[in-house]
C-alpha cells in the first residue's frame, strides 16, 4: 500500500514539475531588456523537480529501499476524516463565525480521535473543554491582540 | 569588549515588560510543547508564530526562541518520567533518566536536567555572543553574487538533511522553491504559479505552511499512529523531591562542560542538529567517566551531558541564522520565517542596520535561560501533570489554538484550509520519508536566491561569469559542488554496502 502511495506521490510531483515548467514558459525566460525574466527560475526548478521525481518514480517501482512502516488504513481514514471535517467547518466559517467554528472543530477532532471509546463523561468533558478553550482564545486574540474576529450569521 | 558592552545594553533593553512577558510566554509554551510526546520545538515555534509575530520586533523573536529552548528542556521531562522522548534530541536522556526514575530518583534526574540545561545554555550563549559579531563582520564583504552563492551552499545542505533518500530531499527542496515562487514575482511583478486560485495571487504565507507542515502533521502522526492516551506515569515525584541538588551539580560539572562544548560546535553546523550533539556528548561522557559501567543503568552523568549539549546546541544553532541568514535546522528555519515576517532580513547587515534588535534578542536569551531555571523548578509538578491529560482532550485544544492563530495572520479562513492541506502534505512526507526541512529551506531561501541570481545577472548584463569571477563566490560554489558530490558518493557507498 505504502509503495503504491509512494509511486502516486512521486508521479504527482512529476506532474507538478511539468506544470511549473509550462507556467514558466508562459511568463517568458527573458525579460524585455534581455535579462532573466519571470519564467527563468520556475523553468529551472520545474525541470529539477521533474528530474528528481522521475528518479523517485523509478525507485518506488524497483523497491530497493523498503519503507520503515506500513500505512495503518484505519489511522489514515481517521486522519482524512479529521481533515475533511475540519475543511468543511473552515469552508462554512464565513457563516458560522470563528467562535462556533473553533468550538465545532475542537469537538469534531476530539470525537474522531476518541472514536470507539466515547462515553457520556467524555462528551461532557469535550463540550466543556471546547467552549472554555474557545472563550480563552477569543479573549486572547480579539481583546488582547486586537485581531478582528469573523462574525457569522448568528451575530457572534 | 565591544560585544560585552552591547550585550549589557541588550540585556537592559530586554528587561522591558513587553520583552520579558514575550520571553515568559515563549518559555512556558515551549515547556508545555516539549512535554507533549511527539511535539518538538519546530512544531511549537510554528504554532506560536502568528501570536509571536503580532508582538512585533525583538519581543516576537524572544518569544519564538523561548519556545525553542523551553521545548528543549520540556522534552527531558517525558523522557525521565515516562521513558518516552518528548522530541528526538531527548532520546539519550531516556537511557539514564528513566532508569533513575524507575529506582525512585526522578527528582534528582529532573533536578540535574535543570542545572545542565542552564550550564549548556549559558555556554552556548557566550559562544553566540562573541562569535556572531565576528562572523557577521567577515560576511560584510559579500555582494549579491556572494549572497546568491551562499544561498546555494545553504540549500546544498539538503544533501545532509535528506536522511537516507537524497533524491526525495532534492524533490522536497524543489517543492519548497516552487512554494516560495507562488505569488508576485519579486522583480518583474506578475503573479506566478498560483494554480488559478484567487487566494494564492499574493503568495503563500510562510507561517501558514509551517504550521500545517510541522504543527498539524506532527499531531496527526502522534495522536493517530500511536494511539497515545498516556495513563499515569509509573512514579509521581513529590514537589520536594524535584528540587535540584547542588551536590549533583558539582559531581557532574565535567560532564556538563564537555556536553556544552560539544553542543556548541555541533549546533553551528547546519543540518547536523541537536540529536547528534546529544549522542556525541553522551558517548564522550561515557568514554571519559570513571564509572562508565553505570551508563544506561541510571548514571547522573548520562543525564547531565546530553541535556547540556541539547541546550548549548540550540543557542549556537542561532549563529549561522543571525550572521548569514542560514537556518541549520527546522526550528531555526521557522524562526527565520518569523524574522522575515517582522520585516527583518537576517545576515551580516542585521548587525549594522538593527544592532538594537540583535542585542536585545541576545539579551532576552540570557534572561530566558535564567528564567527557565526558576520556571522549571516551580513548574515541574504541573508539567508532569500535563502528561496525565488525555491526548484526545489535549490535541483538539491544539487544533483550536491553530485555528485562531492561522486566522489571525491574514484574517482569512482560506489560510486555515491551506494549513490543513499542508498538514496532509506533511503527514505524507513523514510516511513516505520525504524530509520536511529542505522544503522549508527552499521556501524561505528560494525568493532570496532568485533575487540574488537575477540581480547579479542584471548587473553583469546576463553573464554567469559574474559568479565565478569573484573569489568568495567561486569558493562558495566549489563548496556547494563538493557538498553535493560528497553526499552523493557517501550515499552510493552506503547503497552498495547495503546490497552486499
Amino acid at each position: 500500500m505504502l509503495k503504491k502511495i509512494d509511486f502516486g506521490f512521486a508521479v504527482t510531483l512529476l506532474i507538478l514539475g511539468a506544470y511549473v515548467v509550462l507556467e514558466g514558459f508562459s511568463y517568458g525566460i527573458a525579460g524585455a531588456d534581455g535579462q532573466p525574466g519571470s519564467g527563468h527560475f520556475p523553468i529551472a526548478v520545474g525541470f529539477a523537480l521533474i528530474f528528481f521525481s522521475a528518479i523517485n518514480v523509478v525507485r518506488s517501482r524497483i523497491d530497493y529501499l523498503s519503507m520503515k512502516e506500513e500505512f495503518n488504513l484505519l489511522v489514515t481514514k481517521r486522519m482524512l476524516l479529521i481533515l475533511l471535517g475540519n475543511g468543511l467547518i473552515v469552508g462554512l466559517m464565513s457563516f458560522l463565525g470563528i467562535i462556533l467554528s473553533a468550538i465545532l472543530s475542537i469537538m469534531f477532532t476530539g470525537f474522531v480521535i476518541a472514536w470507539g471509546g466515547i462515553d457520556k463523561r467524555f462528551v461532557i468533558q469535550l463540550i466543556t473543554v471546547s467552549v472554555v478553550t474557545t472563550f480563552i482564545l477569543h479573549v486572547l486574540f480579539v481583546r488582547v491582540l486586537r485581531v478582528q474576529p469573523l462574525v457569522g450569521i448568528f451575530g457572534f | 569588549m565591544d560585544s560585552l558592552e552591547l550585550l549589557l545594553g541588550g540585556i537592559q533593553s530586554a528587561l522591558t515588560i513587553k520583552v520579558l512577558t514575550a520571553t515568559l510566554i515563549g518559555v512556558l509554551v515551549g515547556l508545555v510543547i516539549g512535554v507533549l510526546p511527539g511535539l518538538g520545538p519546530s512544531a511549537g515555534v510554528a504554532i506560536l508564530l502568528p501570536f509571536a509575530v503580532s508582538l512585533g520586533g525583538s519581543a516576537a523573536i524572544a518569544a519564538l526562541a523561548g519556545v525553542y529552548y523551553g521545548a528543549m528542556y520540556g522534552g527531558a521531562v517525558t523522557s525521565i518520567l515516562l521513558g518516552i522522548p518528548g522530541d528526538a534530541p531527548s532520546i539519550m536522556t531516556v537511557l539514564d533518566g528513566h532508569a533513575m526514575a524507575k529506582r525512585g530518583e526522578a527528582g534528582r534526574a529532573l533536578g540535574i536536567t535543570v542545572f545542565a540545561s542552564f550550564t549548556g545554555g549559558l555556554i552556548g550563549l557566550i559562544f553566540l555572543t562573541f562569535l556572531a559579531p565576528f562572523i557577521s563582520k567577515a560576511a560584510l564583504h559579500f555582494g549579491t553574487a556572494e549572497m546568491a552563492s551562499l544561498m546555494l551552499l545553504s540549500l546544498s545542505f539538503v544533501a545532509v538533511l535528506s536522511g537516507r533518500n537524497i533524491f526525495k530531499g532534492f524533490a522536497a527542496l524543489c517543492i519548497g522553491l516552487i512554494l516560495g515562487m507562488v505569488g508576485l514575482d519579486p522583480i518583474a511583478g506578475p503573479s506566478r504559479i498560483n494554480f488559478g486560485i484567487y487566494g494564492l495571487i499574493d503568495g503563500l504565507d510562510f507561517a501558514v505552511v509551517a504550521i500545517g507542515l510541522f504543527g498539524f502533521s506532527e499531531i496527526f502522526n502522534t495522536m493517530l499512529n500511536k494511539g497515545l492516551d498516556i495513563e499515569s506515569p509509573d512514579m509521581r515525584p513529590t514537589f520536594r523531591s524535584l528540587m535540584p541538588r547542588l551536590s549533583d551539580f558539582l559531581a557532574t560539572k565535567w560532564s556538563q562542560l564537555s556536553g556544552s562544548i560539544i553542543g556548541c560546535f555541533i549546533g553551528i553546523l547546519p543540518g547536523v542538529g541537536a540529536t547528534t550533539a546529544t549522542i556525541m556528548a553522551y558517548a564522550a561522557a561515557k568514554k571519559f567517566s570513571k564509572n562508565s559501567d553505570e551508563f544506561g543503568k541510571g548514571s547522573i552523568d548520562g543525564v547531565a551531558s546530553p541535556e547540556a549539549a541539547n541546550n548549548s546546541s540550540s543557542y549556537s544553532s542561532m549563529i549561522p541564522l543571525f550572521t548569514l541568514g542560514i537556518p541549520g535546522s527546522a526550528t531555526t528555519a521557522v524562526i527565520l520565517g518569523g524574522l522575515l515576517m517582522i520585516g527583518l532580513q537576517p545576515g551580516p547587515m542585521l548587525f549594522i542596520n538593527n544592532p538594537d534588535f540583535v542585542w536585545t534578542v541576545f539579551g532576552s536569551f540570557y534572561i530566558g535561560n535564567l528564567m527557565l531555571v526558576f520556571i522549571t523548578i516551580l513548574a515541574i509538578p504541573a508539567l508532569a501533570s500535563i502528561m496525565l491529560v488525555k491526548m484526545r482532550i489535549l490535541y483538539p485544544i491544539i487544533f483550536g489554538i491553530i485555528i485562531y492563530g492561522v486566522y489571525s495572520i491574514n484574517l482569512s479562513p482560506f489560510d486555515i484550509g491551506v494549513a490543513l492541506f499542508f498538514g496532509l502534505v506533511g503527514y505524507l512526507f513523514m510516511k513516505l520519508e520525504y524530509p520536511m526541512v529542505p522544503l522549508i529551506l527552499g521556501m524561505v531561501l528560494g525568493p532570496m536566491l532568485e533575487r540574488g541570481i537575477r540581480r547579479t545577472l542584471i548587473a553583469s548584463d546576463g553573464s554567469f561569469a559574474a559568479f565565478f569571477d569573484r573569489p568568495i563566490s567561486l569558493i562558495l560554489l566549489l563548496m556547494t559542488a563538493a557538498m553535493i558530490l560528497i553526499q552523493i558518493f557517501m550515499k552510493y557507498r552506503e547503497m552498495r554496502r547495503m546490497k552486499t
